[in-house]
């Protein structure tokens, strides 16, 4: 499996241009930064001045997985459906490029895109700054496991784009594997499990420290687990190989 | 059959591969689960060991083992605690590696019937009772040589003060002996009786708090009339001092220098005193008294006012049992308090009670500083004691809130400066002249100053440890049965326990989430308190004349005349009326202005985050769409 950067990078560049062309980027980054900011300071969610404390971790970040689940799978849903759609996934694999190289430049590409919106929340950091004295470890770590969780939705989304040249459906079948994804930690469902007498315990820890927030709440607290970053890491993986193994499987398909 | 082996080739084997691939992922997950390499990003450093902890690891020298029971079967563990379970668990590793091979970690999983459960009951640990009727344990035994501490039930609510508690655990395991508690009193706190002659009685067991203390302390009396505090003493408790002689407070003065910590219990109006003095045995009535040690004090830069009880009306005990009663001024309820100065003392203390407390005025001697552990809130005045004790309609009457918070228990801690500048001092009655020869003599040993740092736990009450203030004593089938109300004896058991430890233990702090407040908020707000802080005053006196003028005259109409106002009189009170509720208007105009200008700022701040930028990127959006139409229509043209 050759890879080689420099068909990464141009693929990334190719795929970035494709999602400014179309309104599609701006509209997720304006979406996401109105309502992250509303959810912030409004007195039902975020309450970030009415708590009159200088942190970020349950005014800001808190939101983040809700807003990813949302959004992100908008934008990972025309990684591969579109080409489907267009035809133009012919033409890609005619050029000297592998499926890897590929599959991970349209990743970087767009969790570029979700990286350019995370940045853009810069004034929110500048206001609890001004207004106070935060905690800066706390702050990079939060936007640390956002970042993360952010990949990991894309990976998803990318998997499931990969299986349709629908968007709407490959947007709500990641939006429920993602959902599924952070309920599975949930302890009303886990309770559940439990109680089916015959399911092993193994099974059930499995499932719940399989579950996002657990992970992401963890990193956002401000310690920088390792076993926290591979999860998501390893989420990442295993979703671009499906991506993949699918488009792989569609191209030998007769 | 070419197509369907293909269909089957295509989608069963992608679907396969997928499946596998996300079979290794959940098993490396499984595989790293065991490695706990952190990093930690936060400031307040949560997650890290505190160097207190990692200095009294260091100086252990003898092996100390750590067993930890936890349950791990499913239905004995409920699943939120399992991630405290195991935060816990980890905690204990780190201790491990801190202390580089002096202390050992075993895990027990106390299944019912097993070794690990008889373990458990050994070392006192009981698990506690789910509601599926099985049992579930997170304990941890912490065991030197023949000494074992326990840590029965790891407390979820208790997490941030968890290193504290595993500290001070291992700490006291590692001690040989019990260390020295002392009890200077006239109360009868050890219990036994008070007048001979009725010995035929059965002795009147000691109160709660020395029952507690006996647990891990050596408990001494130490008498009122002392030349010198024994250097034993790991902790001194000064309870209802009055009228100490001289000697004895040069005596309390030295040790405290020395190094010596002090818990101080003063009060301008103890019941404990009135119900256990000798009149009262006899049945006669006595009156409560008071105490204070103000050579002491001066000193440190304190002030007591023993005939001074505090009324504070945001904190006024009520009768549970009769709500629509009156309340109590002067007995003061705490409840939900909240751990602001993240002293451990405050630890599992959320509710407390002072009874006829006094309060301490603080203007400290260089070198030393303050902690507040409890205040009263600002809606509150000194009254003389003599007041306190009558009904609260007779209190309020005469009640003018001082606005300002009183210290009711604070810590003193730093370097202390003598109280006895000149040395020792003389005894009354002894002669002059042998004195001075004494004096030159006794003066070697004079400290003037701590060699290192002292604390003194000052508390403007002494009613608060007294058993019928803090426990209820309930007799059943010839046992007594305890139950506290309020958390008075496990502040005084923490108060006890932090201070006989090293100054490595006190320094653990809590590790609380620092408090991080908006400042600028703050500031604003004091900044426009300020500027309009002169208008509302001047507002407010109008408006207080103008209420009294109003008085005045509704009193002038039932004094002079029978029932009946005159035409005067009643539109004099209108227009005072009137008046009054100008002043008001003006005062809640005022207000709002200076709201508004906070508001303002935040409302400006609000719009940049939410609006700013994403109107940057449609218009950053919109710029470059026309700029590449543009473009495009360059090049068909």
């Amino acid at each position: 499996m050759k890879i080689k950067f420099s068909t990464i990078i141009t693929i990334m560049k190719r795929e970035l241009a494709g999602y400014f062309a179309s309104p599609l980027a701006y509209v997720f980054i304006v979406i996401f930064l109105i309502l992250s900011g509303f959810f912030t300071f409004n007195k039902w969610f975020g309450k970030l001045f009415l708590n009159n404390e200088a942190t970020l971790s349950y005014s800001f970040f808190a939101f983040h997985p809700w807003l990813y689940l949302l959004l992100v799978p908008a934008v990972a849903m025309r990684l591969w459906s579109e080409e489907y759609k267009s035809g133009t996934i012919e033409l890609l694999f005619t050029m000297p490029v592998t499926v890897t190289e590929a599959v991970i430049g349209k990743f970087v590409a767009a969790w570029l895109v979700i990286v350019a919106s995370l940045a853009l929340t810069f004034p929110t950091v500048y206001t609890v700054y001004e207004f106070g004295e935060p905690d800066g470890g706390l702050i990079i770590a939060g936007y640390c496991s956002s970042f993360l969780l952010a990949g990991a939705f894309l990976a998803i989304g990318s998997f499931t784009s990969s299986l349709t040249r629908n968007q709407v459906v490959s947007f709500i079948f990641s939006l429920v594997l993602c959902l599924l994804l952070i309920l599975i930690g949930f302890p009303a469902i886990t309770d559940f499990f439990v109680k089916i007498s015959w399911m092993p315990v193994g099974i059930v820890d499995i499932m719940s420290a399989s579950g996002v927030f657990d992970h992401y709440n963890n990193l956002k607290r401000g310690l920088l687990d390792f076993r926290d970053i591979f999860y998501f890491l390893s989420l990442i993986v295993v979703f671009l190989t499906a991506t993949g193994i699918s488009l792989a499987s569609k191209r030998t398909a007769i | 059959m070419n197509k369907l082996t293909a269909f089957i080739k295509k989608y069963v084997f992608s679907a396969f591969g997928i499946f596998l691939v996300l079979l290794i992922a959940i098993l490396a997950n499984v595989l790293v689960h065991r490695c706990s390499l952190r990093i930690d990003l936060t400031e307040d450093k949560l997650f890290t060991l505190s160097d207190g902890t990692k200095k009294i690891l260091s100086k252990l020298d003898t092996p100390v083992v750590i067993r930890f029971y936890c349950s791990r079967r499913e239905n004995q563990m409920p699943v939120p605690l399992r991630g405290f379970a195991t935060r816990v668990e980890e905690l204990l590793k780190e201790y491990v590696r801190a202390a580089n091979g002096k202390l050992k970690l075993q895990k027990f999983d106390p299944v019912p019937d097993s070794d690990a459960e008889d373990s458990a009951t050994m070392d006192g640990i009981a698990g506690e009772m789910l509601p599926t009727g099985e049992k579930f344990y997170l304990g941890i035994a912490v065991n030197c040589l023949d000494k074992t501490v326990t840590i029965p039930t790891v407390n979820p609510m208790r997490e941030n003060t968890l290193e504290y508690d595993l500290t001070r655990a291992i700490y006291e395991a590692s001690q040989a002996k019990m260390p020295v508690f002392g009890i200077m009193t006239s109360l009868p706190v050890m219990g036994g009786n008070m007048i001979p002659f009725m010995q035929n009685q059965a002795p009147k067991p000691p109160w709660i708090f020395v029952q507690e203390l006996k647990r891990n302390f050596e408990v001494k009396s130490i008498p009122k009339e002392t030349e010198s505090i024994p250097s034993d003493v790991r902790v001194l408790l000064v309870l209802h001092p009055q009228e100490l002689s001289k000697k004895t407070l040069y005596a309390i003065d030295q040790y405290l220098l020395s190094g010596g910590r002090l818990i101080i219990a003063v009060d301008p109006l103890s019941i404990a005193e009135q119900r256990s003095s000798m009149k009262a045995m006899m049945g006669q009535q006595s009156m409560p008294g008071s105490s204070s040690i103000p050579e002491l004090f001066s000193a440190w830069g304190i002030e007591f006012d023993k005939d001074k009880v505090v009324v504070d009306v945001d904190h006024s005990a009520r009768n549970f049992n009769n709500p629509d009663a009156d309340s109590y001024p002067a007995v003061l309820d705490f409840v939900d308090i909240q751990n602001k100065s993240g002293d451990t003392a405050l630890s599992g203390v959320s509710h407390l009670n002072m009874i006829y407390c006094g309060a301490f005025k603080c203007d400290l001697k260089e070198g030393l500083t303050k902690t507040v552990l409890l205040e009263s809130s600002p809606k509150s005045q000194l009254i003389n004691s003599f007041m306190a004790q009558a009904d609260a309609s007779t209190i309020m009457k005469s009640f003018v809130s001082d606005d300002k918070a009183k210290d009711l228990i604070i810590k003193i801690s730093g370097k202390f400066k003598t109280a006895f500048p000149d040395g020792k001092p003389s005894d009354d009655k002894k002669d002059d002249k042998k004195d001075s020869e004494n004096k030159t003599a006794d003066n070697s040993s004079h400290l003037k100053e701590s060699s290192k740092e002292s604390v003194v736990i000052l508390v403007s009450d002494v009613d608060f440890i007294a058993d019928e203030f803090c426990v209820s004593k309930q007799k059943f089938l010839g046992q007594t049965f305890v139950q506290p109300y309020n958390d008075n004896l496990i502040l005084f058991q923490n108060l006890a326990e932090q201070l006989s430890g090293d100054n490595d233990l006190i320094s653990i702090r809590c590790k609380k989430i620092k408090e991080r407040p908006f400042t600028k908020l703050i500031n604003m707000q004091n900044e426009a308190q300020q500027k309009y802080q002169k208008k509302i005053l001047e507002i407010e006196e109008e408006k207080q004349s103008v209420q009294n003028k109003l008085n005045e005259l509704q009193k002038a109409k039932s004094s002079s005349q029978k029932l009946i106002l005159s035409p005067e009189q009643k539109e004099e009170i209108e227009k005072f009326k009137k008046k009054l509720a100008e002043k008001n208007k003006q005062l809640k105009e005022l207000r709002k202005e200076f709201r508004q200008d906070i508001e303002s700022t935040m409302l400006k701040y609000e719009i940049m985050n939410i609006a700013l930028f994403p109107a940057i990127v449609v218009i950053v959006g919109i710029s470059l769409y026309m700029f590449s139409k543009v473009r495009s229509r360059r090049k068909a043209a």
